[in-house]
């Protein structure tokens, strides 16, 4: 858990003991890391919610909802991932990082450059996590969809669809003007998913191994 | 509470049938539920805690049906369960895990749940390691903490699912106790298959075979359904191949003992015996093995 804001912490101190004032590529790297790295690794955290739980069999038989309690996980997985961006975020404005990059959105409405793709990439990991009951599984989707957009940018944005669904359209976008349309779509995509995964977690017996019989 | 089961079903993936068409009612007190590995147990524990749907059939707990979702969770409510495998947080003390099940549990004030969950920890006898983390315990605690998890929100139906498997002696019979104080108006579920928790325990019990009722009645009559059937030989060679061997001691004059469960005597030499419960068991859990001597 501690990994990723150490990780995060040490490059915003590496970036601000050497300014360099028309640095764009710098903002665009610390910005990125915000943009690509959280995300995945939120992703891939709420992957693991479902199908490790030793005690499934005893949250099963009480009266709090199992699909209520990894909901509450769901939460405070990407709650932590968006302390560590919202933190990282005011080291990048205070310090003047963020205003370097041109297409920042703004401080206010330029935080859905990493609250967007988290809460989508989290929200595949919980549906997929969901729906195949394996948190590698679940893991390996999050990983190939963001490594799919890394490597193929170009490709997944050749078509509005694509470009409506690109999770780094802030530091990679091929349209602008897209962007907010964007955001607003992967947020949506994440809605849709989290409530897919809550309809598949309705049905508990899907949670439990048929093997001990 | 009274459970009242009729056509139960239950068939898996693949068409494998855990549960054919079983009728059964269940009363308040202690009540055992023996069968083999196999035999359907598990499923209809699960069915019961509400954590597994019937494929057909209707089940009703204290006359909350489990084909509903209010029904389920009227029953889950007044529910303690002790799955066949507990599994528990390592990370987290014996204390914790209470204080967070019972919080599942619908106890909110938290001075009510720290004086229980202090209680159980007492009733248990883990007091001493409540502040220690689970990763370190031994089976034995283990499942006394999954005891205690069970009894927190005071429940009028207790599920237990082979609480003794892995126990030591001593254990064992500290838990039957246990579990016997708790029945009084209640209803405890006690299923296994070691028949010597059954003959301690419970009045009624019912066998499972093969996902259908074979049996159920007192186990002063199920006992009785190995009379005449239960036999001693001693022999220098192989047992003898028809029946179900139930034990095989050294005899004093050479050779083996065996105690066995068959319609007829397994040899010439057989005396017979007073039946024990677990020849009843096998009476009626084994019918097609007693039925080639027949």
């Amino acid at each position: 858990m501690l990994g990723p804001p150490i990780a995060v912490a040490v490059g915003v101190l590496a970036a601000v003991a050497n300014p360099v004032p028309s640095d764009t590529n710098t903002a665009r790297v610390l910005i990125g890391a915000l943009e690509m790295a959280l995300p995945l690794t939120a992703g891939v955290a709420c992957a693991s919610l479902v199908g490790r739980d030793p005690a499934v069999e005893i949250q099963l038989a009480v009266p709090t909802p199992y699909r209520e309690t990894l909901l509450r996980r769901t939460v405070v997985t990407l709650g932590w991932a968006a302390l560590v961006a919202a933190l990282t975020a005011a080291v990048l404005i205070a310090t003047g990082w963020w205003a370097r990059w041109p297409d920042n959105h703004g401080v206010i409405a330029g935080q859905l450059t990493w609250a967007a793709p988290t809460l989508a990439l989290g929200g595949l990991g919980l549906a997929a996590a969901a729906v195949s009951r394996s948190p590698g599984a679940a893991g390996a989707l999050v990983t190939t969809v963001w490594a799919i957009q890394q490597f193929f940018a170009g490709l997944a944005q050749q078509h509005l669809p694509g470009r409506m669904l690109y999770l780094f359209a802030t530091t990679r976008g091929a349209d602008p003007a897209d962007w907010t349309a964007n955001r607003l779509t992967l947020i949506a995509v994440a809605v849709a998913l989290v409530a897919l995964a809550l309809v598949v977690l309705g049905r508990s017996e899907r949670l439990i191994s048929e093997d001990d019989e | 509470m009274r459970i009242e089961i009729a056509g139960l079903t239950k068939t898996f993936r693949g068409g494998v049938a855990a549960l054919d068409g079983l009728d059964l009612t269940v009363p308040t007190g202690m009540f055992g539920l023996l069968g083999a590995n196999g035999a359907g147990k598990t499923t209809l524990m699960r069915i019961l805690a509400g954590i597994a749907r019937p494929t057909a059939g209707r089940v009703t707990v204290g006359g909350h049906d489990l084909a509903t979702t209010a029904g389920r969770h009227a029953v889950q409510r007044g529910l303690g369960y002790l799955p066949q495998d507990l599994g528990v947080y390592p990370d987290l003390t014996a204390r914790q895990f209470l204080d967070y099940v019972a919080l599942l549990k619908g106890l909110d004030d938290p001075t009510v749940r720290r004086r229980r969950v202090g209680e159980l920890l007492e009733v248990v006898a883990l007091t001493g390691q409540a502040n220690r983390r689970l990763r370190g315990f031994s089976g034995g605690m283990r499942q006394r903490v999954g005891i205690a998890q069970a009894l927190l929100a005071d429940p009028r139906l207790l599920i237990v699912d082979e609480p003794t498997a892995g126990l030591d002696p001593e254990e064992r019979i500290r838990f039957r106790t246990l579990l016997s104080q708790f029945a009084g108006d209640r209803t405890v579920l006690l299923s296994t298959h070691i028949v010597d928790d059954i003959a301690q325990t419970c009045r009624e019990v019912a066998v499972l075979s093969r996902g259908r009722l074979a049996f159920r009645g007192t186990v002063e009559s199920l006992t009785r359904e190995a009379a005449g059937r239960v036999w001693s030989l001693t022999t220098a060679g192989p047992p003898p191949p028809d029946g179900t061997v139930v034990s095989a001691l050294p005899a004093a004059e050479g050779g083996m003992r065996y105690r066995i469960v068959a319609a007829t005597a397994p040899g010439p030499t057989a005396q017979p015996l007073e039946p024990a419960l677990e020849d009843g068991y096998l009476t009626v859990a084994a019918p097609e093995r007693s039925a080639l001597n027949a």
